[in-house]
């Protein structure tokens, strides 16, 4: 998951930064609005986190400004203040959800997870494709109620396919998301991610989870289906 | 008397009426004088005449008809009469026309005159107090000539009639001028009600058009107090959103520090408690402050877009339960409350219904006697049974979820900020129900 962090506080911005790439999100982090609209538009984002109170352009209006534009990125506001005022200014505004400074990690962790689940149409915090089911909260994956050890890159190369199901990802989408350097980026490494993902959830090769679409990508191929709330 | 047309009017009205009486009573007065003086005049030269046509014999003054000055005196009762009396006054001699006697009233001493009107027989009479030498001595007479008044009378009552219908007519047009003389003269106060009130109802603008100069400075400080009005609040609530922004950023980042550093994990705890009681003192503090209450001119809003607003805001961020929520408030409803205020208090309390609830938000505004009443209904476990405490314990609260502390707390305060009521109770959807009641004038 790629997410965005528009915070023009230093100390706050790279500790956020740390947190989640910790848990695995590749992060592009700014202290500018012009350069958190420029990131918004020209990256593919999964979500973003914007301090309504920025210096220069304000957080409402880099999401105005990004809604204009037809981003339809999942928007998280901070804000360190506590009115609803402003919250429903952010809300109005084409914000998603607010988080009021300070917060506890966790709050933000589970709101990003949520937010991104949801803009991919998945209601609820488990996701279930066929037999696989991942559980955002703790992330962990089972199928047919087996639990599987992933590792942390093969965990968000399953949760991103998943949060598309059915849709056809191409590699360089499926490693923008994961990867934040272009250097780092290699779809060799990506199908080997994707050998390796195959093999611990399907060792029998009877369930075929992922279709490999020759030269566009790969695809989630099970329905997916919501556990009963 | 509490219009300044009215006041203007009737005194117009009391001072024209006075001066009014004044003068027509003094030209009454001047008129009857002045043709009361031609009589008396024209009967003194009546009396002249007859003792230039007098003549003394048989011991007694006497006018021979023929010689009588004016014709009307030989004519019997045609109005004009003559006598003379002796100085015992005894009647010696009478013009034809007069039928029995005049009745002397006053005998005037010699060479004096006496002029009056006569209410029992309706006669001007003038008498005339004389002395004619018989001989060696002198004879003491008394000529009377008398007029019937009745035409007189008549005539001046006629123009008496006439001036004060004339006067009456003339109060009214006057009063009619004043009237709309002050009407166009007020019509820019009109003006500047109507713009002040329109003013009020949407909270913005200021007083514009042409105004007359008498009102000018008037309006120059109406509007410059409304600017400032405004702009007082909007810099106040900025620099509050400053504090709260330069206070809870390093919190942010000192509640993130915690959790990275390797601390044992009660003081963790410990840590973390405080940063959440010093997040809730501010935002409590904050909220507080903002709360723009009674003061200042406000229109009343209406509440149905605002309601809307907050419960599409809301409906977002709980998007994963997503309640459903009813909103029950008739568009024409309006409170008197700082917008801010409202969408703070609505804010806190239907977020906290969103929070509580299992499916279901109810939202009901109607105007009660005297009374706005809002009330937020929810499906959830309901409140516990000490709703005072709730209401209380406000930022002493040291619950982990989220804006309970103080949600409640800060809608008490503005509640109470507003002169209403607050009040929780067991709602029809079996979970919480909270009303707020505002005064509504």
């Amino acid at each position: 998951m790629r997410a965005l962090i528009v915070e023009d506080d230093q100390a706050l911005r790279e500790q956020l930064t740390g947190q989640l790439r910790g848990v695995g999100y590749a992060v592009d982090a700014t202290g500018d609005g012009e350069e958190g609209l420029y990131f918004v538009n020209e990256f593919p984002l999964d979500v973003a986190i914007i301090d309504l109170g920025l210096p220069g352009m304000s957080g409402i209006e880099l999401i105005q400004r990004a809604r204009e534009s037809g981003s339809k990125v999942p928007i998280l506001i901070l804000t360190a203040r506590g009115r609803w005022q402003n919250k429903v200014e952010g809300l109005e505004a084409g914000a998603d959800d607010y988080l009021v400074k300070p917060f506890q990690n966790e709050e933000l962790l589970a709101r990003l997870r949520a937010l991104v689940r949801r803009s991919a149409g998945w209601a609820h915090p488990v996701m279930e494709c066929g037999p696989i089911r991942l559980d955002t909260g703790s992330q962990t994956v089972t199928v047919s109620d087996q639990p599987v050890d992933l590792t942390a890159y093969e965990y968000k190369v399953l949760e991103y396919l998943m949060v598309h199901a059915g849709e056809v990802v191409s590699k360089t989408a499926l490693s923008e998301h994961i990867y934040e350097d272009e250097t780092e980026r290699d779809s060799n490494v990506i199908e080997v991610f994707m050998r390796r993902l195959r093999r611990k959830l399907d060792p029998d090769e009877t369930l075929q989870p992922v279709e490999t679409m020759r030269g566009r990508g790969y695809r989630m191929r099970l329905p997916r289906s919501e556990p009963d709330a | 008397m509490n219009s300044l047309r009215g006041r203007l009017l009737v005194t117009a009205l009391l001072v024209l009426l006075a001066y009014v009486a004044v003068t027509g009573f003094a030209l009454q007065r001047a008129l009857i004088r002045q043709s009361e003086q031609a009589l008396q005049e024209r009967m003194q030269g009546l009396v002249f005449a007859l003792l230039g046509a007098a003549e003394y014999e048989n011991n007694a003054l006497q006018v021979s008809t023929p010689l009588l000055p004016d014709d009307l005196l030989r004519r019997p009762d045609s109005g004009l009469y003559a006598e003379i009396s002796d100085a015992s006054g005894e009647l010696i001699w009478r013009s034809p026309s007069l039928i029995g006697s005049l009745g002397l009233h006053v005998r005037p001493d010699v060479g004096e005159w006496w002029f009056g009107f006569v209410p029992e027989t309706g006669h001007y009479q003038l008498s005339f107090g004389l002395s004619w030498p018989v001989d060696e001595e002198v004879v003491r007479f008394t000529v009377t000539v008398a007029q019937d008044g009745h035409a007189d009378r008549a005539q001046s009552s006629r123009f008496a009639n006439t001036l004060w219908l004339g006067l009456a007519v003339g109060i009214g047009l006057l009063l009619l001028v004043l009237y709309t003389v002050l009407r166009w003269g007020l019509r820019p106060v009109g003006g500047l009600a109507r713009q002040l009130q329109a003013i009020e109802q949407s909270g913005e603008g200021q007083i514009e058009g042409q105004v007359p100069d008498e009102l000018r400075p008037l309006t120059d400080a109406l509007n410059s107090a409304l600017r400032s009005e405004r702009g007082r609040q909007t810099r106040y609530r900025n620099a509050l959103d400053d504090l709260a922004h330069s206070l809870k950023t390093p919190l942010s980042a000192m509640a993130g520090e915690i959790q990275k550093t390797d601390l044992p994990d009660p003081l963790r705890h410990e840590l973390e408690q405080q940063l959440l009681r010093m997040r809730h003192i501010v935002d409590y503090q904050l909220n507080r402050a903002a709360t723009a209450g009674r003061a200042g001119i406000r229109g009343p809003i209406p509440l149905k877009p605002r309601v809307d607003q907050i419960v599409s805001a809301i409906a977002k961020v709980h998007a994963d339960k997503a309640p459903r929520i009813e909103v029950n408030v008739a568009a024409n409803l309006m409170a008197r409350i700082d917008p801010g205020d409202l969408t703070e208090m609505l804010g806190n309390v239907i977020d906290n219904a969103g929070k509580w609830c299992r499916s279901r938000i109810r939202v009901t505004g109607q105007a009660t006697e005297g009374e706005i009443e809002i009330r937020i209904e929810d499906d959830g476990p309901g409140f516990p049974e000490d709703t005072d405490q709730l209401l209380r314990r406000g930022i002493r609260a040291d619950t982990r979820i989220e804006g309970q502390g103080i949600g409640l707390a800060v809608v008490a305060d503005i509640v109470r900020a507003y002169e209403g009521r607050l009040t929780l109770e067991r709602g029809s959807l079996g979970g919480a129900s909270l009303i707020i009641r505002l005064p509504n004038d």
